[in-house]
C-alpha cells in the first residue's frame, strides 16, 4: 500500500469533517527563522484560573442574572449599572441597580414624571434609562422595552414581583415617597399600561402604611400623598403618569421643567417617579445548555411597531358624511405589487400640510413597496368605497356607497379596470335594496375559488346574462369570470354585512354585521357557511353585554383552524372552525368596539376605536375584571398569536386620529407589511416620536429570521486563555456570543474570542442579528490543549535548484542554501526569490528541506500539514512521501512538468492539508523535505510554503 | 311606553266591497289552530296572476316625498275587498292582516332617536321583528334619522291555510318607500335614487286573536 494512502488526506473543503484542529488565529508565535526548531510543549503552563477570573459578577465577562445576585455574591457592591442577562433576554446589557434601598438588588425599568407611554416598546433607550436616572433630565420619561423587563424577570411572573415605586413629593425633589405593590392579577408579563380595573395588593406607603385599590387608583388613609391615581383624563389633562390626587394644589406642582412635581390644572399631579422591580434570580438558576446546544431564539412574528415612512396619505372628508363612521381609509386590496386604498378621503398629498395636493376622492393606488402614489390609475368615484378586491391583473371591484363611476350609473358595486381606474366594459351587474329606503352598498367583499362574495346592504343582483334578478339578502357570490349572481349560495341574512371573509383553504365563508337570522336559522351577528355543501354551520357568537342589542359584529376573519370576530361591545373572540366552539375572548377598553380584522396566518390584527386597554379572558364589558387572565396595552390595533389565542404585546404602535375613531381597515401585504386604515393622522416613528400619516400607515414585518448557526467551535487552551475560533456566515448586524457554561462571556464580531482559562469551562457560540434573533448554538465544546506549531509559515527552509535532484533525496537532511518562505518566484509574497538565469529561464523544479524535533511521537496527535500547491509539489517525512499533488503518478525528477498550472493570483490559497499518523515521526529530529515543480518552463510563477504542527491527541 | 295595537294606529275603509274572483289563491291545508311553531317560510311566492285584482288601484298623482309620518296603508277598501274575496277569505281577517303589515312597516321606519328604547307593536311576529330590531338599532347606532312611512299598493292573498278560518296567511303587496326618507348622521339623505317600489311577500300567523307579521320577503320578480 502507498503510503499516501494511509494519509488522512483531506483538501479544505473537508478540513471540518476530518476535525482537523486549525492554526490560525491562535496567537502563537512563529518560530524563530532557523532550520531547527525547539518544540514548545503541549501541556498548559498554568492551572486554570477559576470563575472569578472572568471579572466581577455584575461585569461584562460575569453578567449577574439579576441586581439581587449581584447583592448577594457582592454585599459590598455600590449601587450603579451592571451587566445583567438571563436566557429570556437573549443579549446582555447593563443595567441600574439601587443596591442600598431596602437590602438593595433592584433593577431601575422606569423613571420619568409626566407623559408615560403604554406601549411595549418602552420610551427611549435601555441606556437612557440607566444613564440618567434622576434630576430633571430624567423628567421625560425612560422606560425599558415590555420585552427587555420581561427578559429581566427571567420567566417569573409579574403578578408576584413587587414593584416599587421611588417618587418625588417635593417640588425641589428633596422629599421622596416610597411605595411597595403589586399587581395582583392577570400580570404574566409586564406591561405599561399603567390604568386598568385590575386589582392590586401588597400595598405600602413609605413601608409601613397598607393600602388598597386597582391598578388605576390605589391608596391609604392618612395623607393625601398615600394615593398613586394612573387614571388618564381631562382631570390629568391626558397625561399619563404615577399620581397623586391634590385637589387643592397643596404639593405645589407646576409645568415648570425644574418642578418635580408635574400639574397642570386638574386634580392630579404627576410626581418625578423611578419603577424598580427585584426579581431573585440567580445564575445557578439557569440550566446548562444541552451537550447538542442552545436552541435558536426569534422574536414573535409581529409587525413592527415603528410605521414605515409614507411618501403619501390620504385626507379629507366627502360633504355629508358621518364623522365617525365614515372615515378616510376604509379599504385595501392589493394587486400586482399596487395597494389599492379605498374611503371617504377627497385628496391625497405628500404631508400634513398638504403638499403636492391632488383631488382624486375615494380611491387611490399606491406602489406596494415604496408607497408613492400611482397617477395614472384615476377612477372617478361619487361615494365612499368600503370594501374592494382585486379579480385579477386588469380588474379591480369595488365596493361601497356610491351610485356613479364614471359618470354612470352603478349603484354600491362597480368593476373598474387597474390600469386607469375607468369602469370595465364587459361589468353589467347591478345590485338593488328593495327593502326601501336605503341605497344598496357593499360594505365587504372576499374572492375565493372563482367567486367574489359581496356582503352589505342589498336585497337582490342581476346582469345582462339573467332573465330576472338573483335573491340574496345582504350577501351574495358573483362569478369572478363575468361578475353573474349566483343563485345556489342562498344567503337571506335580516340585518347589514360589514365583514366576510372566505377562508384560505375555500372551506369555509364567514360573515359579521348586524343579522340574526339566515332564512330561518339562527345566524346572530356572525355567519358560517360550508363551501362544499352551502349549509350553514351552527355558530353562537359571544357578546360582552347581551343586554345590548346593539351588539353588530363589524369584522370577521378566517385564520387557519380558527375564526375570530370582533366589534360592540368592545369584544374580540376567536373560535376553533372545526367545532366553532370558543376559544378565548378579549375586552377592549377604553373605547373599544372591533372594526377590522387581519392575519398573515400566525398572527391576527385586531382594530377598534380603542386606545389603552385589552383584556384577556373577561367577556364583560361591564365587569372586565372577572375571568382575566392577561392584559395588554392597545391603541387602536394590537396583534394576538393565533395559535396560542393571547396577546402579542410586541406589537405596539401608536397614533394620533383626527377623531378616534380608530381603525377601520388592515391588511397584510405580500411583503408582510401590514396596512391599517382609519382616521389616523400620526403614526409612531420610534418609541418617542410620531409623524404624519394620511389616514393609512404601514407597519413592515420584523425581522424573525435567526442568522445562520456558527459551527466549527474550537476551544484550545495555552493554561492562561481560552481561546476560541468558529465558523460562521455573519450578515449584517451579526455578532457572536460566547455563553460559558451557559452564561455569556462575551461577544465578538468576529470568528474568536479569547476568554480567560476557567476550570471545568463548557462553551457554546451561537450568532445573534441586530434584531435579537439568536441562533442556534454550536454543540457544547471544552478547551483542548492547542496544537504545537513546529513549522509556521514563512519559516526559513533549506534550498536547492538548478543543480539536479539532490544526493539522497528525500531522505536529506540539508540542502544548498536557505531562506524564509515563501520561496520561488511570480506571487508578490515571495519571502526568497529563485532568480531566472540569464536566458530568462528558471528550473522546473526546487528542493526543499527543513528539520524540526518531537520529544514523543506517541503524545502528539499526527503531524498535520498544509502545504501550497504552485504549480505542482511532493512532501516528505522523513524520506516517505506524504503529499503528491498536482503531480504525474510515478518516479519525479528534475525534469518532472507538474500537470497543470496554478495562476500565480490563486498560488496562495491553493493548499493542501493532510495529518500524518504519529508512527511516521521520529523522537528527536525529524526532517519535512518538499519539491515543487513547474507546469512549463516559463511558468509565471513557482512558490512554496508549508506550516506543520503536532496535532493534540 | 304602552304598545300601540294595530286596531288602534291603522285606519281602513270601512264600507269595502269583498268580491270574490279568480281562482290563483293556493290554500294550505286547514288547521283549526295557529302552529305552535313557526311553519316553513314562503321565501319566494309565485309570480303574480294576471287575473287575480292585486294590481294597485291607480292613483291621480304621486303623493310628494313628505317628511310627515303615513297614517294609512294606501290601499283602497276595494283593493281589500278583491284580495279577500279571491282568497275566500274573511274581508275582517285580511283587513286585520294588512294592518299587522302596515303596523310592521310603520315600526320598521319610525323614528327612533338616540337613547330612545326600541319598543315594537305586539303584531310583530319573530322574524319580523329581528328585522326591524336590526335595522332601527343600526339606524339609531349610527345616528341616522327617518321621516315618511311605507304605503301598501295592490294586494293578494296569495296563500292561505284555511279561507273559512285562517290561521296563516301570505300576503303579497306593492311596497311603496317613496315617501321614506334616511339621513345619515349629517344629514344627508341616503336614499336619492334607490328603489322604492317591492313586490313583498308578508308571512301572518293568527296569534291570541292578533294577524302577527312573522316575517317579509320578495316575490320572484321584486318590481311593481
Amino acid at each position: 500500500m502507498p503510503i499516501t494512502s494511509r494519509l488522512l488526506r483531506a483538501r479544505r473543503a473537508a478540513v471540518s469533517a476530518l476535525s482537523i484542529t486549525l492554526l490560525g488565529g491562535f496567537g502563537f508565535q512563529a518560530a524563530s527563522a532557523q532550520a531547527t526548531v525547539p518544540v514548545t510543549t503541549a501541556l498548559p503552563a498554568n492551572p486554570a484560573a477559576p470563575p472569578s477570573a472572568l471579572g466581577p459578577i455584575g461585569s461584562e465577562t460575569n453578567p449577574a442574572a439579576s441586581c439581587w445576585e449581584v447583592k448577594q455574591d457582592r454585599p459590598d457592591a455600590p449601587s450603579g449599572n451592571y451587566w445583567l442577562w438571563t436566557p429570556d433576554l437573549v443579549r446582555a446589557d447593563q443595567f441600574h441597580c439601587d443596591q442600598e434601598t431596602d437590602g438593595g438588588g433592584w433593577v431601575l425599568i422606569g423613571r420619568g414624571r409626566d407623559g408615560w407611554s403604554h406601549s411595549s416598546t418602552g420610551q427611549g433607550t435601555v441606556a437612557d434609562v440607566r444613564d440618567v436616572i434622576d434630576g430633571p433630565e430624567a423628567f421625560a420619561p425612560r422606560t425599558l422595552p415590555v420585552d427587555t423587563v420581561n427578559g429581566l424577570l427571567g420567566g417569573k411572573r409579574v403578578d408576584e414581583q413587587t414593584v416599587r415605586l421611588r417618587r418625588a413629593v417635593s417640588a425641589d425633589g428633596s422629599k421622596r415617597q416610597e411605595v411597595r405593590f403589586r399587581y395582583a392579577q392577570a400580570r404574566p408579563g409586564w406591561s405599561w399600561q399603567l390604568e386598568t380595573d385590575l386589582p392590586v395588593a401588597d400595598v405600602l406607603f413609605d413601608g409601613t402604611v397598607a393600602g388598597s385599590g386597582t391598578a388605576a387608583s390605589f391608596k391609604a388613609s392618612g395623607s393625601v400623598l398615600y394615593d398613586v391615581h394612573t387614571t388618564v383624563s381631562s382631570t390629568s389633562g391626558w397625561r399619563s403618569g404615577w399620581g397623586i390626587r391634590d385637589w387643592n394644589n397643596g404639593l405645589g406642582g407646576t409645568t415648570s421643567s425644574s418642578n418635580y412635581l408635574y400639574k397642570n390644572g386638574g386634580e392630579v399631579t404627576r410626581p418625578f417617579t423611578q419603577v424598580f422591580l427585584r426579581p431573585e434570580l440567580d445564575s445557578d438558576d439557569f440550566p446548562a445548555p444541552p451537550q447538542d446546544g442552545t436552541p435558536e431564539v426569534t422574536g414573535p412574528a409581529v409587525a413592527s411597531s415603528a410605521s414605515k415612512w409614507n411618501p403619501w396619505g390620504v385626507t379629507g372628508l366627502s360633504p355629508g358624511s358621518d364623522t365617525f363612521y365614515d372615515v378616510e381609509v376604509q379599504a385595501f386590496a392589493e394587486g400586482d405589487g399596487v395597494m389599492y386604498v379605498g374611503g371617504n378621503f377627497t385628496t391625497i398629498q405628500r404631508s400634513s400640510s398638504g403638499t403636492d395636493t391632488v383631488e382624486q376622492p375615494y380611491l387611490a393606488a399606491f406602489d406596494i413597496d415604496t408607497g408613492e402614489w400611482i397617477p395614472t390609475f384615476r377612477p372617478k368615484l361619487n361615494g365612499q368605497v368600503r370594501a374592494l378586491a382585486v379579480l385579477d391583473d386588469n380588474r379591480l371591484a369595488v365596493g361601497g356607497t356610491f351610485t356613479q363611476a364614471s359618470g354612470m350609473e352603478h349603484h354600491g358595486l362597480v368593476v373598474l379596470d387597474t390600469t386607469v381606474g375607468q369602469v370595465d366594459p364587459y361589468f353589467t351587474t347591478t345590485l338593488a335594496n328593495y327593502v326601501g329606503g336605503q341605497l344598496p352598498s357593499v360594505r365587504s367583499m372576499d374572492v375565493a375559488d372563482g367567486w367574489l362574495y359581496i356582503g352589505g346592504l342589498f336585497t337582490h343582483a342581476t346582469n345582462e346574462k339573467l332573465p330576472d334578478e338573483v335573491y340574496g339578502r345582504n350577501l351574495m357570490r358573483l362569478s369572478v369570470a363575468d361578475l353573474t349572481p349566483d343563485r345556489a349560495l342562498g344567503v337571506e341574512l335580516n340585518g347589514s354585512v360589514w365583514s366576510l371573509d372566505a377562508s384560505d383553504d375555500g372551506e369555509r365563508l364567514y360573515a359579521a354585521g348586524m343579522f340574526s337570522v339566515n332564512g330561518t336559522e339562527s345566524a346572530y351577528r356572525g355567519l358560517a357557511i360550508d363551501l362544499d355543501d352551502l349549509s350553514q354551520v351552527p355558530w353562537k357568537v359571544a357578546f360582552s353585554d347581551p343586554r345590548d342589542g346593539n351588539t353588530r359584529q363589524q369584522a370577521v376573519v378566517a385564520a387557519g383552524d380558527s375564526v375570530w370576530i370582533t366589534g360592540a361591545e368592545h369584544i374580540l373572540s376567536t373560535y376553533d372552525a372545526a367545532t366553532m366552539e370558543l376559544r378565548q375572548t378579549w375586552v377592549q377598553q377604553a373605547g373599544g368596539d372591533g372594526q377590522t380584522l387581519a392575519t398573515d396566518g400566525e398572527t391576527v390584527y385586531a382594530g377598534c376605536h380603542c386606545s389603552e386597554n385589552t383584556y384577556e379572558g373577561s367577556s364583560s364589558y361591564a365587569s372586565r375584571v372577572p375571568g382575566t387572565v392577561n392584559h395588554g396595552a392597545i391603541e387602536q390595533i394590537g396583534a394576538f398569536d393565533n395559535a396560542g389565542a393571547t396577546i402579542q404585546p410586541a406589537f405596539s404602535p401608536r397614533f394620533s386620529t383626527r377623531q378616534a375613531s380608530g381603525a377601520w381597515e388592515s391588511l397584510v401585504d405580500s411583503n408582510g407589511t401590514l396596512w391599517v386604515g382609519g382616521d389616523l393622522t400620526q403614526a409612531a416613528r420610534d418609541s418617542l416620536t410620531k409623524r404624519w400619516t394620511g389616514g393609512f400607515a404601514r407597519f413592515a414585518a420584523t425581522d424573525t429570521t435567526a442568522p445562520d448557526k456558527p459551527a466549527d467551535l474550537k476551544v484550545v487552551t495555552d493554561g492562561a486563555s481560552h481561546v476560541l475560533t468558529w465558523s460562521g456566515t455573519g450578515g449584517k448586524g451579526v455578532t457572536y456570543q460566547v455563553l460559558r457554561n451557559g452564561r455569556p462571556v462575551g461577544t465578538a464580531p468576529e470568528r474568536t474570542l479569547t476568554v480567560p482559562a476557567t476550570d471545568g469551562a463548557q462553551y457554546v457560540v451561537r450568532a445573534i442579528d441586530a434584531a435579537d434573533n439568536a441562533s442556534p448554538s454550536t454543540a457544547v465544546e471544552s478547551a483542548v490543549a492547542a496544537p504545537v506549531l513546529v513549522v509556521p509559515n514563512g519559516a526559513q527552509w533549506d534550498l536547492s535548484y538548478g543543480h539536479g535532484t539532490p544526493r539522497d533525496w528525500p531522505a536529506v537532511g540539508s540542502l544548498d542554501t536557505y531562506g524564509p518562505a515563501p520561496l520561488g518566484w511570480g506571487t508578490a509574497d515571495v519571502a526568497t526569490e529563485i532568480p531566472a538565469a540569464t536566458d530568462g529561464t528558471r528550473p522546473i523544479t526546487s528542493y526543499y528541506a527543513r528539520a524540526f524535533e518531537v520529544p514523543d511521537p506517541a503524545a502528539t496527535g499526527g503531524l498535520e500539514v498544509t502545504v501550497r500547491v504552485d504549480d505542482g509539489v511532493a512532501v516528505y517525512l522523513n524520506g516517505t512521501e506524504i503529499v503528491r499533488e498536482n503531480l504525474p503518478a510515478g518516479a519525479l525528477t528534475e525534469n518532472t512538468y507538474a500537470s497543470s498550472a496554478v495562476s500565480s493570483s490563486s498560488a496562495s490559497t491553493s493548499t493542501v492539508t493532510v495529518v500524518v499518523p504519529r508512527d511516521l515521526l521520529t523522537t528527536g529530529t525529524n526532517v519535512l523535505t518538499a519539491e515543487a515543480h513547474s507546469n512549463y518552463r516559463k511558468t509565471a510563477s513557482q512558490t512554496f510554503e508549508l506550516s506543520a504542527a503536532l496535532a493534540v491527541r | 311606553m304602552a304598545r300601540i295595537t294595530t286596531r288602534q294606529r291603522v285606519v281602513l275603509g270601512a264600507t269595502a266591497t269583498l268580491l270574490v274572483v279568480g281562482t290563483g289563491v293556493a290554500v294550505a291545508a286547514a288547521e283549526s289552530r295557529a302552529p305552535s311553531t313557526l311553519p316553513e317560510r314562503v321565501t319566494e311566492a309565485p309570480k303574480p296572476d294576471e287575473d287575480a285584482g292585486e294590481e294597485r288601484t291607480p292613483t291621480a298623482d304621486p303623493p310628494p316625498r313628505a317628511p310627515q309620518r303615513a297614517t294609512g296603508t294606501g290601499l283602497t277598501a276595494a283593493e281589500l275587498a278583491a284580495a279577500a274575496t279571491k282568497a275566500r277569505v274573511d274581508p275582517e281577517e285580511v283587513k286585520d292582516a294588512v294592518t299587522s303589515v302596515d303596523t310592521s312597516l310603520d315600526a320598521l321606519f319610525a323614528p327612533l332617536p338616540k337613547g330612545k328604547k326600541l319598543d315594537l307593536p305586539e303584531v310583530v311576529g319573530t322574524f319580523m321583528a329581528e328585522e326591524i330590531s336590526n335595522t332601527q338599532l343600526e339606524r339609531q347606532d349610527l345616528g341616522w334619522t327617518v321621516e315618511g312611512a311605507a304605503r301598501l299598493d295592490g294586494l293578494a292573498v296569495v296563500e292561505v291555510d284555511d279561507p273559512a278560518k285562517p290561521s296563516s296567511m301570505t300576503i303579497r303587496t306593492c311596497v311603496d318607500t317613496s315617501d321614506v326618507i334616511v339621513r345619515n348622521s349629517a344629514g344627508s339623505d341616503m336614499t336619492s335614487g334607490t328603489v322604492t317600489r317591492s313586490l313583498s311577500l308578508f308571512d301572518l300567523a293568527l296569534v291570541e286573536g292578533d294577524w302577527k307579521v312573522r316575517s317579509r320577503t320578495f316575490a320572484a320578480n321584486p318590481d311593481c
